[in-house]
This record gives C-alpha cells, sequence and structure tokens, in this order.
C-alpha cells in the first residue's frame, strides 16, 4: 500500500514537474487559432495590420503552396511583404491567389477585407469549419481526417505538379520523461500537406545532429514540430497525438 | 544609277534592323522559357527525392548550381522567388544525397 502511495505520489510530482517546464502557449478560441496577424510595416505606414486565416487558406491550398511555392516564410512577419509586391504578383497577389480574377485583388474596395484589427473570423467561415471532423483543440478541426475523407480538397500546387509521395515511414522516438509514451511521427500525414523540402533540412537535419537536442523545451521554443504545432497545425495540448498509449 | 544605290542600302538598312530586332527575341525566347522548364523540371522532384539514387540526386544538385547563375540574371522579383525555391530544392537533395552515401558507409 506504501509502495503505491509512493508510486502516486512520484508520478504526480514528475507530471507536476512537467507541466510547470512545458508552459504552453493561451488556447484562442477556435476560429481563431491558426489566425496571423501580419504587421511588417502596415501599422508604421498607417493601416491596420493584414489578417490571416490559416483555416479559411487551408481548405483552399496544401501548406506547400505557400510555403514552398509562394515565397512565405514559416515564421509570421519574417517574409518582406509589401504592397508593391502583392500588386506587382507576388506574396498574396500570386497569380491563382488574391490577383483580382481567381480572388479579390489588392484594389481599393477590398483593403479592408484583410487589414483589419480582429482576428474574428466571418460567420460563413466559422460555419465551414463547424462542418469539419471533430478534434479537441486548436480549431477543433481534424484536419488530417478532413483531407483523408475528401471533406476538404486543397490543391497541392500552383504551377509545379509533384509526384504523389510514397515515402510513409514512420518514426518512433523515446521520449525522456518517465511515464510518458514514446512519441511518433508518420511521414504520410505530413506529405500530404507539406514538401520534403519544407522540413528538410533545415527544421530536422538528422546528420548534423540536431535531433540530440529534440526536446519538450524546445518544441514549445519553437524549434523542430513547434515551427507548426504551436501556431497552425493542432497544439501541444493534444498530448495523445503524438505520445499515444498504444504504438 | 544613284537611286538604284541609295535603295539597295536602304534594304541593306531594313534588313539589318530586322535581323536586330529578330536575334534578341529568339534569343529571350530561347533563355526565358528555358530556365523556367528547367526549374519546373528540377524542382517538381522534391517529394520523390527519398525515392532516387545517389547518381540522380547527384546530378539534380549539379543541375541546381548550373541554373542558379540564370536566375541570377533574372528581375528582381523573379530572382527573389526562384533562387529561393532553387535553394530549398538543393538543400533537400544535397541532404537525401549525404544520408543516403552516409547509410551506405
Amino acid at each position: 500500500m506504501r509502495r503505491a502511495v509512493l508510486a502516486l505520489f512520484l508520478t504526480a510530482a514528475a507530471a507536476g514537474t512537467a507541466a510547470a517546464q512545458w508552459q504552453l502557449p493561451e488556447n484562442l478560441p477556435p476560429e481563431e487559432y491558426g489566425t496571423l496577424l501580419i504587421d511588417r510595416t502596415a501599422t508604421l505606414n498607417k493601416a491596420a495590420p493584414a489578417v490571416f486565416s490559416h483555416h479559411v487558406h487551408r481548405r483552399k491550398h496544401t501548406c506547400r503552396v505557400c510555403h514552398f511555392e509562394v515565397e512565405f516564410n514559416f515564421k509570421v512577419n519574417t517574409t518582406e511583404i509589401t504592397e508593391a509586391g502583392n500588386k506587382g504578383g507576388r506574396f498574396c497577389g500570386t497569380a491563382g491567389c488574391h490577383d483580382g480574377k481567381a480572388v479579390f485583388g489588392h484594389d481599393e474596395p477590398n483593403c479592408g477585407r484583410c487589414h483589419r484589427e480582429s482576428r474574428k473570423a466571418d460567420k460563413k467561415d466559422i460555419d465551414a469549419l463547424a462542418a469539419l471532423p471533430r478534434n479537441r483543440f486548436g480549431n477543433k478541426v481534424n484536419w488530417v481526417k478532413a483531407l483523408e475523407r475528401g471533406d476538404i480538397k486543397p490543391a497541392t500546387h500552383l504551377t509545379l505538379p509533384q509526384a504523389d509521395m510514397t515515402f510513409d515511414k514512420r518514426l518512433v522516438l523515446e521520449a525522456n520523461w518517465n511515464n510518458i509514451p514514446m512519441a511518433v511521427f508518420p511521414h504520410r500525414e505530413h506529405v500530404a500537406w507539406l514538401d520534403c523540402n519544407n522540413c528538410h533540412p533545415d527544421i530536422f537535419n538528422i546528420k548534423k545532429k540536431t535531433t540530440k537536442h529534440f526536446a519538450m523545451t524546445r518544441i514549445l521554443q519553437g524549434e523542430f514540430c513547434g515551427v507548426c504545432h504551436l501556431t497552425v497545425a493542432f497544439p501541444m495540448d493534444d498530448c495523445k497525438r503524438c505520445h499515444p498509449k498504444k504504438l | 544609277m544613284r537611286s538604284v544605290s541609295i535603295r539597295r542600302s536602304l534594304v541593306l538598312l531594313a534588313s539589318l534592323v530586322l535581323l536586330a530586332m529578330t536575334v534578341p527575341a529568339v534569343h529571350s525566347a530561347e533563355g526565358g522559357d528555358g530556365w523556367r522548364k528547367e526549374f519546373d523540371d528540377i524542382c517538381g522532384k522534391t517529394m520523390a527525392a527519398q525515392s532516387l539514387g545517389t547518381e540522380e540526386l547527384g546530378r539534380l544538385v549539379d543541375r541546381c548550381d548550373k541554373l542558379k547563375p540564370q536566375i541570377e540574371n533574372l528581375g528582381e522579383s523573379e530572382r527573389k522567388v526562384y533562387l529561393r525555391r532553387l535553394k530549398m530544392c538543393r538543400d533537400l537533395y544535397r541532404y537525401v544525397l549525404d544520408s543516403k552515401r552516409e547509410e551506405a558507409k
């Protein structure tokens, strides 16, 4: 009995320490999760920041379109977006995007559709989220399932078609903490959205042994999985998605 | 006699002007489409990188290096966009190539 109580106490203490060390970002309302306020120069130029909603865009395009074919970095406000660039067919104004033909362009009546102070989504976009398979965290949408079931059919390219990815190696990684199940990384679910070069070699470079620093503390600082899974892809609160009890 | 000579000179001049206008057009058509086709062909294989052999990966890295100077000569917008993308492709091919060579040791 004493042993059981001690084991329970130690487990609770370990969990408490882990929770204290892993400071998760605050939870946003589901319709605001993944919505960015882009403000590199907007306020300096006396304009409202541009609001970019990932959940609206990812229904129409996979991540690789914007983060490989179009020149958007993963980290907000690090891409040198300019109004002139947008109007000249770069960034948001790339042909097939906000070029005034495929979707509304960068002319006067449309400015306020992106340049606004609030992250709040339109009702039709909130309703569109509600129709997708549910998840407990983030947008409360299971995007992987939505894609697999064909609820959404995002375009995988604008101009550069790619062969279907056949690499579906599933990695299993030992957790550093006692009582924490191993982490799994399925390539297949990721390459449905991303290009290989989105992650390799810059974010994950096994050759340079960066994975020896592959710890939750670093991930929560925005490295490795944290590049996407803190702000856009399902958040870290969803422990069991990566650390399932059964492999 | 003199008018024939003037006419010949004019015809010659016109021919030279036409030639001068045609040569850059042909050159730009070759250069213009050429780099883009090569870019699409190289970077259209990134999702298959893991299944490519080391020789093919090495060839792709070399092709990236050969294409880079052509892209550096493009206008500002295209240069910025495509140099970044070319670098992403090259880095991936180099990474997979090195990983495969390491595995083979």
